[in-house]
């Protein structure tokens, strides 16, 4: 009877084990749009986005006629710095007010100066000159907003819109970020009734390695599925910038949960060798 | 030391996997019952909500 509850308490357990590690990976990925002031970008993200932006303008610079290195060079990375902080601002309304509020607009300072500049399009008469620097600073900030926020603004509005009528998303948000250290104490609280009811601690460690054995395995099994589950194929399809931030937020999961399992699993030989000089001196 | 004692310390490494067999039963039921829905689900959603 004594067995039965202790192997009880340690399926539960497992439970609240891996509850902590999926809350824990959900509030990483969404805490950078929690911050008020916009999350900080990776330089990796950056990078993979410069290039993106590269080719980006040379094919706008194909299709228009205008010169693409000046217009590549005015889109550096402080420049997409600031307009991904915009971006995040945008994700963070939606975060914390439940609305995605009005749509991201990037307006540099500078980038008509630069097509005006432009000796290809100086060639041309005054009035077609002029309409073709409005034309060509126009697709290169709607192509750059794309690239960073690749997102149909007003879907996900109307989207929200809908969804605020029957769900509190703020409050949701809210109580997730709070779940993994409630479930955490949890589980160090029933880790702790294990101990009592086993009565000696030695006796519990069999219990609770194998817990946190199971919960390293389960949440392996669960990354694995996540990732076979063919998402990252169908994003890519869809837009290459967004490929480059889920590929960001992403491997930062997968390093998390690859951490948790390791700790897991440490933790479980460790109660598992001990259970075991337990059961030889018994 | 006894047979069944060797038997006993060997035995407790498959504990964890027969722990986690209820849990991995129970999620891959899920994935067999509603994994093609969801997966639909996101591919129409990607579709609608992203610009190329």
């Amino acid at each position: 009877m004594k067995k039965i509850l202790l192997w009880i308490l340690a399926f539960i357990l497992t439970g609240t084990l891996l509850l902590t590690c999926v809350c824990l990976v959900g509030r990483q990925v969404i805490a950078p749009g929690l911050q008020e002031d916009g999350a900080q970008v990776s330089d990796a993200v950056i990078r993979e986005e410069k290039e993106l932006a590269r080719q980006r303008i040379t094919e706008l610079a194909d299709l228009y006629g205008f010169t693409a290195e000046p217009v590549i060079e005015f889109v550096n990375e402080e420049t997409l710095r600031d307009l991904h902080q915009e971006a995040s601002r945008w994700y963070s309304r939606i975060l914390t007010d439940g609305k995605s509020g009005e749509d991201v607009v990037w307006n540099p300072e500078g980038l008509e100066a630069v097509f005006a500049k432009d000796p290809a399009l100086a060639e041309l008469s005054r009035d077609e000159a002029e309409s073709m620097i409005l034309i060509c600073t126009d697709e290169v900030r709607r192509s750059m907003v794309r690239m960073v926020l690749p997102l149909r603004q007003q879907v996900i509005g109307i989207g929200l819109q809908m969804a605020g009528k029957k769900v509190d998303l703020p409050n949701i948000i809210e109580f997730l970020v709070g779940v993994p250290w409630a479930a955490l104490a949890i589980s160090a609280l029933i880790a702790g009734l294990i101990a009592l009811f086993a009565g000696r601690i030695r006796f519990s460690l069999k219990y609770i390695g194998s817990a946190l054995g199971a919960a390293a395995i389960v949440l392996a099994a669960t990354a694995v599925l996540f990732l076979s589950a063919g998402i990252q194929s169908m994003i890519r399809e869809a837009s290459a910038g967004l490929t480059i931030q889920y590929q960001d937020v992403v491997s930062g999961a997968v390093l998390l949960t690859a951490v948790m399992a390791a700790v897991l699993l440490a933790g479980c030989a460790v109660c598992l060798w001990l259970g075991r000089k337990s059961v030889k001196t018994a | 030391m006894s047979t069944e004692t060797k038997k006993k310390r060997e035995r407790v490494w498959f504990l964890p996997l027969v722990l986690a067999l209820p849990f991995l039963a129970v999620i891959a039921a899920i994935a067999v019952r509603f994994g093609p829905t969801v997966i639909k689900l996101i591919s129409v959603a990607i579709k609608a909500a992203v610009v190329s």
